[in-house]
């Protein structure tokens, strides 16, 4: 029996017995006051046909107090012997077998005999309660160098695993570890492994897994971070978990930009980020001004983000790319859940269907006009007035009415994944997401003339119509087919619309008897972009340490961009059509299990300009030790579809995507140089990374020098107003992550510099906008019980910026006399350093057998005044500074339930 | 991890009392501002140069520059400039004509000022109604119980795209008021004065007056529509008062700032009558 029982042991950790999946499922309740073991043993036989096996002197006279009620087996059994001696192990089937903990860590592997040696395991990783697959989770074998992480599917292949008695540590970010015991009698054609996520309170884990509470993983590859969605709300928010701002709380990236969710990384620009939803591209990914991204949480499962140095499947961007995985919907039963803040309502529905084949979510949220968002609402579009104060304003015509604002913002995920066998997967993916400000009036004169017996055969009607929208759709289907265990393939057909909508314009109706003449006066606005894409990834193991992975992207892209005045006289008129078709290949090579080699090659071919554009990429990482890793990569990046920033043009959005030409908008590249070095430990991982980035053919848009040609034919010449510069990003990152205990998260510091050189501004690089020198980041979450206290800490030194440093007057030929700025040179001058204390504090809990959990959150505590912007104004000869602060002291609550 | 804390904790420290606020640089601002409209079928008579003004300067009082050697030329010949005092510089003999390119030149601080501009030859517009009829609105009273008159439109040719704005300007030293309530509210604010509304200058070839809503004073009004050229269109265009949108201000003026622009313009009436 002891020896029986020794075979049986674990080491520290303890872990469970394959085919002890299905015991997952089992939850047990109970409440046991003082009561003998062996009559608390004798309940759960006979009321779960639970099996105990154990040395009856380890169970003699010890009584056990515990409460709890439908918990998971292995949690409940957790909380039953917490004060005792006693571990356990569970057996299949139904078998629970007890061994005094001072035994667990002396497991002697070397008495038991593998049946199978040096064979492919193959498998899935999910999520226990839901059963979506995992994708990106991490499969190893303990103690070797032996991993390979799980497809977009959850699909893993392990080749090599030396005896069929190895354990399998098993890892996903927002997960908890486990380590999965293989057994002779394990199918090692269809291994299952359920995690589970965090959010399942327990005190204390000593059996099965580690207790790795990661808000993000960065130990997985060179500038590569995985975020776990569904612990976001653990940190302090606006109300609205945020995977965008929650990435800007990391290092490299910039998290004193308020005023926008997108990604400022390593001195890129938001644009430079790819951002992928399910296979298609995002391109805009702001919600209510750049407050809050567009993207809900509550429809994502996976994140990982790539800072630099990305592999050659990924291209058309300068910096980062960012992969979103939605979910599927719950594969094991009906669930749903809403959700409440002082921002939006969402909620979402998530079943299985075809006996758990096929599943379907959808997820939706809208945003309504409380005090809290009409605040923020009106900071943001005050900002906008305040960018867009021409000197001279025209005097306002008489009568003009105030009116209220609409406006309000949504977003709807939905999905559906068929599963036809273990081999194949369909999935279709919708996403539609807009922000909407309407502040139109209509001036009606028909009603006055018709009611006081005027001239009926007249109509005067002027309708004034000040509306901005933007949005996106996307769309994405997915095909992926695991031919055998070595070839994998993901085709995805998928379609992305951006549109940004200005119109700010007086419509002038006037009728006389049958004829009507209509005249517009004022600007309108659209830009509108299509991306149509078709990819598709294949990966080929060669072998255990040789895997090749390659494809075809092709992409067509449609950009219009229309700027008109008045009637019909465009001023700037842009429709670009450009098919962009990539192959790659990239071989990811293992030397002696200790150096990863990856070299790949992307080419694309861009139809504007009919020509090839090569992009080597390399990378490595050696592991100098079990600890410490170093690694390095180099890369070559293009970019073909720009999004112009537009500063000053007045009234408007402020940015706008164009197709690159080479001719007005250059094609931007860049080349990445990155090294970095990483020690990990059980509980920490320190590490630092260095970046080197040169950047070709940026873009930049402005109103100097504005008139061409001369005489008669001297106008106002829009098309000349992009200029093309260079730029150097260069930095060090630090990040120290505590990934274990009730007191965890990371402290991340930046050093860097983004210098740009543009003729036009001047013979000598300046820095550029989102050029911040250092930058400090401290984020920690603490549980205590069911409350969970989340606290983020953010000092960044000032962004540059460019101001007047004089100014001059001009009588006007209307008799006005304006004011204009000399300026600095650019960017000469930077804002006052940006710190933020944010704390939060949530709480979980269960109604009945749903779950729920509310929070509360405080952003900037200490109510720093950080700068926005400052504005300037002429008063009485004095040139007068204003400076503009974001948002002070803001408290927040939400509240969220989900039936399972 | 005790010393790590400590470290962090300095390091903390050490960044939040870094903490300085950095100001507009101290830059002697010096430039020549030129202010030069030059209006087709009129002499030279407007031409004005002063110096930019410093970030921080005392004296408020704008610095103008006299005893400048200025040169204005068409295509064929070259004509000196005036210094009239006050920054201003004149040549009466000098006719600005219409289709014409103009240069304006001098010297400041050892460059050569430069400035380039064309005059635009005139458009005629046409009103569509010369007097327009409203009904006389006493305090207190709702009024509109009249017949609604037809909107007034100013129209003209633009089939280059030029562009053009408008000056509607009530001629009345004392005028009265359609609506006595605005009056009365004008009268609270900023005392009654001759209605003025301007246009602001637009690629366009109309312009349209709604009567009931747009005219508040009886009298003759004065139309003049202005055609402009590009350079100064730019100056309606916003080069941004914040730092979220600041760019240097359009000019035309190389080696200096401001406007040398050339005008045209046509005038046209509208007698508002009392019903």
């Amino acid at each position: 029996m002891k020896f029986k029982l020794t075979l049986l042991c674990l080491c520290l950790w303890g872990f469970t017995a394959l085919s002890a999946q299905d015991m997952a499922k089992i939850k047990l309740k109970g409440n046991y006051q003082n009561k003998l073991l062996d009559l608390v043993m004798l309940d759960l036989e006979i009321n779960y046909r639970l099996r105990f096996k154990y040395d009856r002197a380890l169970t003699e006279d010890v009584r056990i107090t515990a409460s709890f009620g439908k918990l998971p087996l292995e949690d409940a059994l957790t909380q039953l012997f917490k004060n005792t001696k006693i571990g356990f192990e569970l057996e299949a089937p139904r078998t629970i077998v007890l061994i005094p903990k001072t035994e667990m860590s002396e497991m002697d592997w070397s008495k038991v005999e593998p049946t199978r040696r040096d064979f492919t395991l193959k498998g899935i990783v999910k999520d226990s309660k839901s059963g979506e697959s995992l994708p990106f989770a991490s499969v190893m074998v303990k103690g070797t160098y032996n991993g390979v992480t799980t497809n977009v599917d959850g699909y893993f292949t392990l080749f090599n695993v030396p005896a069929d008695t190895v354990v399998l540590v098993v890892s996903y970010i927002g997960y908890q570890n486990r380590l999965v015991r293989i057994s002779p009698e394990t199918d090692i054609e269809n291994v299952k492994v359920e995690l589970e996520d965090f959010s399942v309170a327990l005190e204390e884990v000593v059996v099965k897994a580690t207790r790795e509470e990661q808000m993000l993983s960065a130990s997985t590859g060179i500038s590569r971070i995985a975020l776990a969605p569904a612990a976001l709300a653990k940190l302090p928010s606006y109300g609205e978990k945020d995977i965008f701002r929650s990435l800007q709380l990391l290092p490299g990236i910039s998290g004193s930009n308020e005023s926008s969710s997108g990604l400022y990384v390593r001195g890129g620009t938001p644009d430079q980020n790819l951002v992928l939803f399910d296979g298609f591209t995002v391109y805009h990914v702001d919600h209510l001004f750049g407050f809050f991204s567009a993207f809900n949480t509550n429809a994502i499962k996976d994140v990982q983000l790539y800072k630099g140095g990305f592999d050659a499947k990924y291209g058309g961007r300068l910096s980062s790319v960012v992969e979103m995985t939605g979910k599927d919907g719950n594969t094991e039963a009906f669930n749903m859940g809403v959700g409440l803040s002082l921002l939006s309502v969402n909620g979402f529905v998530e079943a299985p269907f075809a006996k758990g084949k096929g599943s379907f979510l959808v997820a939706g949220r809208r945003s309504f006009q409380s005090d809290f968002y009409n605040n923020i609402f009106e900071a943001y579009t005050d900002s906008n007035e305040a960018s867009n104060d021409g000197p001279p304003q025209n005097l306002g015509r008489f009568g003009q009415q105030e009116v209220q604002p609409n406006t309000y913002f949504y977003d709807l995920n939905a999905k559906v994944t068929y599963r036809l066998n273990s081999r194949d997967v369909f999935s279709l993916s919708f996403y539609n997401g807009e922000d909407n400000l309407d502040n139109s009036r209509n001036l009606d004169q028909d009603a006055l003339a018709g009611r006081f017996g005027g001239n009926l055969n007249f109509n005067f009607q002027r309708e004034s119509t000040d509306l901005t929208a933007w949005g996106n759709w996307g769309g994405s289907a997915k095909w992926s087919r695991r031919w055998n265990d070595r070839f994998y393939s993901n085709a995805n057909f998928s379609y992305s619309n951006y549109y940004s909508e200005r119109n700010r314009s007086d419509q002038t109706f006037i009728t006389r008897a049958d004829t009507t003449v209509e005249r517009n006066t004022g600007s309108y606005e659209l830009n509108d972009l299509k991306d149509l894409s078709f990819k598709l990834d294949n990966e080929l193991k060669i072998n255990q340490n040789n895997q090749l992975d390659f494809g075809w992207q092709t992409t067509w892209n449609d950009i219009e961009y229309t700027f008109t005045q008045n009637d019909t006289i465009s001023v700037l008129d842009r429709a670009d059509e450009g098919l962009t078709s990539a192959l790659y290949i990239q071989d990811r090579h293992t030397f002696g299990n200790r150096l990863v080699v990856k070299g790949g090659l992307r080419t694309s071919f861009y139809s504007p300009t009919e020509q090839i554009y090569l992009e080597p990429r390399a990378s490595l990482s050696y592991l100098l030790s079990e600890k410490i890793r170093l690694k390095a990569a180099w890369g070559k990046y293009y970019q073909f579809a720009n999004r112009i920033v537009r500063e000053d043009i007045q009234q408007g959005s402020r940015d706008f995507w164009l197709l690159a030409d080479d001719d007005n908008v250059s094609i931007g590249s860049a080349f990445h140089h990155i090294v970095g070095l990483s020690y990990e430990t059980k509980d920490w991982l320190f590490d630092v990374e260095g970046y080197y980035k040169t950047l070709d053919g940026l873009s930049e848009y402005s109103t100097r020098f504005v008139t061409t040609g001369f005489g008669p034919d001297r106008q106002l010449d829009y098309e000349e107003f992009f200029y093309t510069g260079t730029g150097i990003a260069k930095g060090l990152e630090f990040l120290a992550q505590k990934k274990v205990g009730r007191l965890n998260g990371w402290i991340g510091y930046t050093l860097g510099e983004v210098k740009y050189d543009f003729p036009i501004f001047g013979d000598t690089p300046f820095p550029a906008n989102q050029d911040v020198t250092h930058e400090l980041k401290i984020i920690g979450s603490y549980q205590l019980g069911k409350v969970t206290f989340g606290a983020t800490f953010i000092y960044a030194t000032g962004r540059p910026y460019t101001a007047p440093t004089g100014y001059y007057e001009l009588t006007l030929l209307d008799g006005t006399t304006s004011s204009f700025f000399e300026v600095s040179n650019k960017n000469s001058l930077r804002y006052p350093d940006y710190h933020r204390l944010d704390i939060s504090a949530t709480y979980d809990f269960t109604m009945g057998t749903s779950q729920a959990s509310a929070g509360l959150s405080i952003t900037n505590l200490y109510n720093r005044k950080n700068a926005w912007y400052n504005e300037y104004e002429v008063i009485e000869g004095e040139l007068i500074e204003t400076k503009v602060s974001l948002l002070g002291i803001t408290p927040s609550f939400f509240f969220t339930w989900t039936l399972r | 991890m005790k010393n790590s804390n400590i470290y962090f904790l300095l390091l903390f420290i050490s960044f939040w009392t870094s903490c300085e606020q950095e100001s507009i640089e101290n830059v002697e601002s010096e430039s020549a501002v030129l202010e030069a409209f030059i209006y087709a079928g009129q002499p030279l008579d407007s031409i004005r140069i002063t110096q930019s003004f410093s970030y921080g300067q005392v004296d408020t009082n704008i610095i103008v520059l006299d005893d400048l050697n200025v040169m204005i030329s068409d295509d064929t010949e070259s004509f000196l400039l005036t210094p009239m005092g006050d920054g201003f510089y004149q040549n009466l003999a000098v006719e600005i004509q219409p289709d014409q390119n103009y240069r304006l030149e001098f010297m400041w601080q050892d460059e050569t000022v430069i400035a380039d501009t064309y005059v635009p030859g005139k458009r005629e517009a046409t009103i569509s109604a010369e007097t327009v009829e409203l009904d006389k609105i006493e305090e207190g009273s709702f009024g509109g119980f009249g017949e609604m008159p037809d909107p007034i439109e100013i129209t003209w040719d633009n089939p280059e795209g030029g562009y053009y704005y408008v000056v509607v300007k009530n001629l009345e030293e004392d005028p009265e008021y359609v609506n006595e309530n605005i009056a009365v509210l004008e009268e609270e604010n900023s005392g009654r004065q001759p209605f003025q509304f301007i246009s602001e200058p637009q690629i366009t070839d109309f312009y349209a007056i709604n009567p009931r809503r747009e005219l508040i004073q009886f009298g003759t009004h004065q139309i003049i529509v202005f055609r402009v050229n590009a350079e100064y269109a730019a100056l309606y265009e916003s080069s941004g008062s914040s730092t979220l949108s600041l760019e240097q201000p359009p000019t035309n003026v190389t080696n200096g700032l401001g406007i040398f622009t050339g005008v045209s313009s046509d005038t046209l009436y509208l007698e508002v009558e009392e019903q």
